[in-house]
């Protein structure tokens, strides 16, 4: 029986052995046939999809794995009349699964899932062209609801943005789509960005991508020609938004919220390709879910409610028709296009509570007005910003105005923490009731780290008037407008140069080194230590009033060899403290404060070399008279009253005493009277 | 008639007629200013009530005047002294208002000062002290401070004393303001 069971079973198993080995032998062979005939027909294949997809495309190797996938390997593809060899779009494989059922009966090949493995985008330099691939991925989204079912993923996918010469922007994806037989849509997936150095980077091979990306996830329907977007959300560590809208022919409708570092904190987790993995994970190791922070307090954050955005896409342009929006419950609207033309360029203007009568709005603090128009060309910006508030200024509110203008501006992502800007000039124009003043920066570069919460840290390199200027400082977000704090190092920065800020250093020569300090919060002060080496005070106010005064016409021109100050400005009074002028011929030293209500209050000690007083005839007789034979006479004043008509008192010293005790009260009243008028005639100037 | 009896009917009508005659003459004389040399007289005397009573009528009835000035800055003087603060503060703003120039600018000031620190009205103060300080721009070489004086209408002495850092106004020697700056 044993043996009849074994020889039964033997039997049985030859023939299924059998079976299995014809079985596997039929299939390879098919295999082996379907390869080969996908290899005969490569250039057909190649032909049809180029025309599909209406541009070349380039495929190394298309082969065929049971039961449904076929893999395209090396895929490149190019918008038509772009030289061979520089494709635009590459991918390592393709891998296409398709319908058997619509294969064997219909005989027609229905893709159902399509990977795309490593793909490599090159953004167009030219923008029209980029804005024609925003257009045809809308043609294929309207075209996609005839189709049948379909789901594209990206694994590892690369878009290069080229920038001059010097940068690449990389924006690294992992992503999925899906289309349902219900011409639903749906998908999700994570955003990397980094700019990377290089002046032929070509190759993908190295880039990094690290953690911490900017998540999405959507859902959406196609009715009739128009895409009903139900639900898009976009969150990356302490920020998350939710949209929803529609996009019918040529016009996109979005309403929703963003909120960063407040609401929604470590809301849903947004599904990762390797959530499955992440699921077994925790189940394996046991980890414990960490509680679901749905709605955390409220923080002190941004908060963008009641966005209502209107957006058209034109042939060479997108228009934003109106973006009103509540943001820490100031209300906005923002508006503008971006031009896609052979110049592209862009002009969007921003304005806080846009209904308010003028009237009432020219008396709102909150008032901001903000415009930003430029060009863009091979990947860097040349632009101009307006930023307009008001002050309160006593009663009244007072305008003021800073602009910047940018020359090649570019946006940098060294790594997932910071985010930049690199300039090659920059002007800082500050304009208010009477004041104008402008920087002019060189090549800057600027970096924030976007970790921290509320308060973020920046820090900024640029040339300055010949030199450079180093800064580093906080900015807290919290609340609009922002509050910051920052020091900024300068060396061998040209005084003249610096004359657009401060008006009075025209006639200073020198370079000058320093250290400055500002806050905005509670109030405005600015503050710091200046010191400049080896220069030449020409024709500076003050002296040629002295070289008038004394006769002394040498003064009018004094080489110094050290000139340094402490300042401090704030709301209430601009300080110069710790004045030191040190020069062959003379010395000063001192102090002067100008307080906001125009009086003035300062100590100036002046020592002159007896050589330099020898050359004015009124001291030449003074000096022989008082027999002085001190090397250097000091003279120290005291101001006071309004800065256009100053009080003036000469202190005591040993010299006035001599003069005093030599002088009779008649000559004392008559020197006074004489001195009274050049300070009136003074004044007036 | 006797002749006695006519004499002294015709008396006694010349007496009425001079009589009714001094009656209709007015109390003040035309001329403003003989008006204000009364008004002078009246407070060099120690009369200050009538020497107010002139000057006040000039201000109400001779605003051309050329004693116009002084007689309006007396009655804000005579205001402020007898506790009438609201009509001394616009007497004084009158006078700043038409007369910029005038010498009796800072003294007026320093009385508006003085209601203005009465009413505590910080910000007042502040632009009070600031017009005290820009009324004189001195320079002191051999002294400690510059003075200036004046004898108002109704004889008082003020003195404003200029330091390099304060102004000191007193009047008939007497302290009355200090404008630290």
């Amino acid at each position: 029986m044993v043996n009849y069971l074994k020889k039964f079973h033997s039997k049985q198993l030859t023939s299924f052995f059998r079976f299995v080995i014809l079985s596997v032998v039929l299939l390879l062979f098919s295999v082996f046939c379907v390869n080969f005939f996908l290899k005969f027909s490569h250039d057909a294949i190649q032909e049809y999809v180029s025309r599909y997809f209406t541009q070349k495309v380039s495929v190394e190797q298309v082969y065929f794995i049971p039961f449904n996938v076929v893999v395209l390997k090396n895929v490149a593809s190019s918008i038509e009349n772009i030289p061979e060899g520089e494709w635009d779009f590459s991918a390592e494989k393709v891998i296409t699964r398709f319908s058997l059922k619509h294969f064997f009966m219909n005989r027609i090949f229905v893709p159902t899932k399509v990977d795309l493995i490593n793909p490599y985008w090159v953004c167009e330099r030219k923008m029209r062209r980029s804005y024609a691939r925003i257009n045809e991925i809308d043609k294929m989204f309207t075209m996609a609801s005839t189709q049948h079912p379909l789901c594209v993923t990206v694994k590892n996918g690369l878009l290069n943005i080229p920038r001059a010469e010097e940068y690449h922007l990389l924006i690294g994806m992992n992503t999925s789509f899906k289309k349902s037989a219900g011409n639903s849509l749906s998908g999700f997936g994570s955003l990397f960005f980094k700019t990377v150095d290089g002046n032929d980077f070509t190759k993908r091979d190295g880039v990094k991508f690290e953690r911490g990306p900017l998540q999405y996830r959507f859902s959406a329907r196609l009715k009739a020609g128009k895409i009903l977007l139900e639900n898009m959300e976009i969150k990356k560590e302490h920020f998350y938004a939710k949209l929803w809208g529609e996009h019918q022919k040529n016009e996109l409708r979005v309403n929703g919220f963003i909120s960063s570092n407040n609401y929604f904190w470590d809301y849903h987790s947004v599904s990762s390709l390797s959530a499955v993995w992440e699921r077994a994970r925790k189940f394996i190791f046991m980890i414990a879910k960490s509680p679901s922070h749905n709605i955390s307090g409220s923080g002190s954050g941004f908060n963008l409610f009641n966005l209502d955005c209107v957006v058209e896409f034109c042939d060479e342009s997108i228009v934003l028709e109106y973006a009103r929006f509540s943001l820490n419950n100031i209300p906005f609207c923002i508006q503008g296009n971006i031009s896609f033309s052979k110049h592209p360029f862009f002009k969007l203007v921003c304005a806080s509570f846009p209904d308010q009568p003028k009237k009432t709005r020219m008396n709102n603090l909150q008032k901001y007005d903000i415009e930003i128009e430029g060009a863009v060309k091979e990947g860097v910006i040349d632009c101009t910003a307006h930023f307009d508030s008001l002050r309160k200024k006593k009663d009244l509110f007072v305008p003021h105005r800073i602009s910047f203008t940018f020359e090649k501006l570019m946006f940098v992502f060294p790594n997932q923490t910071h985010a930049g800007v690199s300039c090659k000039r920059t002007t800082l124009l500050y304009r208010s009731e009477k004041t104008v003043q402008r920087v002019y920066l060189g090549d800057s570069h600027f970096n924030l780290s976007l970790k921290g919460g509320c308060y973020r840290n920046f820090t900024i390199h640029s040339s300055l008037y010949e030199g450079y200027l180093k800064g580093e400082g906080t900015v807290d977000i919290s609340g609009f407008p922002f509050k910051s704090s920052f020091r900024l190092d300068i060396q061998d920065v040209n005084i003249q140069q610096a004359s657009s800020f401060v008006t009075d250093l025209y006639q200073v020569y020198g370079k000058a080194n320093g250290t400055l300090f500002f806050r905005s919060f509670p109030q405005i002060q600015f503050w710091g230590n200046v010191e400049a080496k080896d220069g030449i005070l020409d024709n500076v106010c003050f002296f040629i009033w002295l070289a008038d005064f004394f006769r002394i016409p040498s003064l009018k021109k004094v080489p110094f060899s050290t000139l340094s100050l402490n300042f401090m400005i704030t709301e209430d009074v601009a300080s110069l403290n710790n004045i030191r002028l040190i020069s062959t011929p003379l010395a000063l030293d001192g102090y002067f404060h100008l307080y906001k209500s125009n009086l003035v209050s300062g100590i100036f000690s002046l020592g002159f070399s007896r050589r330099l007083l020898s050359e004015s005839s009124k001291f030449r007789t003074l000096l022989r008279l008082l027999e002085t034979k001190e090397s250097s006479v000091e003279f120290e004043f005291k101001l006071s009253g309004l800065f256009e008509t100053m009080n003036f008192k000469w202190l005591a010293s040993d010299f006035k005493q001599k003069l005093e005790d030599l002088l009779s009260r008649n000559m004392e009243r008559k020197i006074e009277k004489s001195i009274e008028e050049v300070i009136e005639s003074i004044s007036v100037q | 008639m006797r002749t006695e009896t006519k004499t002294t009917v015709f008396l006694c009508l010349v007496c009425f007629l001079v009589c009714l005659l001094a009656c209709l003459q007015k109390g003040y004389p035309d001329d403003d200013t003989k008006l204000y040399s009364y008004g002078i007289y009246s407070a060099r005397h120690n009369q200050i009530d009538f020497a107010f009573s002139y000057f006040d009528f000039i201000v109400k009835n001779y605003p051309e005047s050329k004693v116009y000035e002084k007689a309006l800055f007396a009655t804000g003087e005579y205001f402020f002294l007898f506790w009438d603060y609201r009509n001394a503060e616009y007497a004084f703003k009158k006078m700043i208002e038409d007369f910029p120039q005038s010498e009796f600018k800072l003294f007026s000031l320093a009385y508006l000062l003085r209601t203005a620190k009465m009413e505590n009205d910080k910000i007042r103060i502040k632009e009070l002290e600031r017009e005290i300080v820009k009324t004189r721009q001195v320079s002191l070489l051999f002294r400690e401070f510059k003075e200036y004086t004046l004898t108002s209408p109704l004889h008082r002495e003020y003195k404003a004393a200029f330091f390099i850092d304060k102004v000191e106004i007193f009047i008939n020697g007497e302290l009355f303001e200090k404008v630290p700056f």
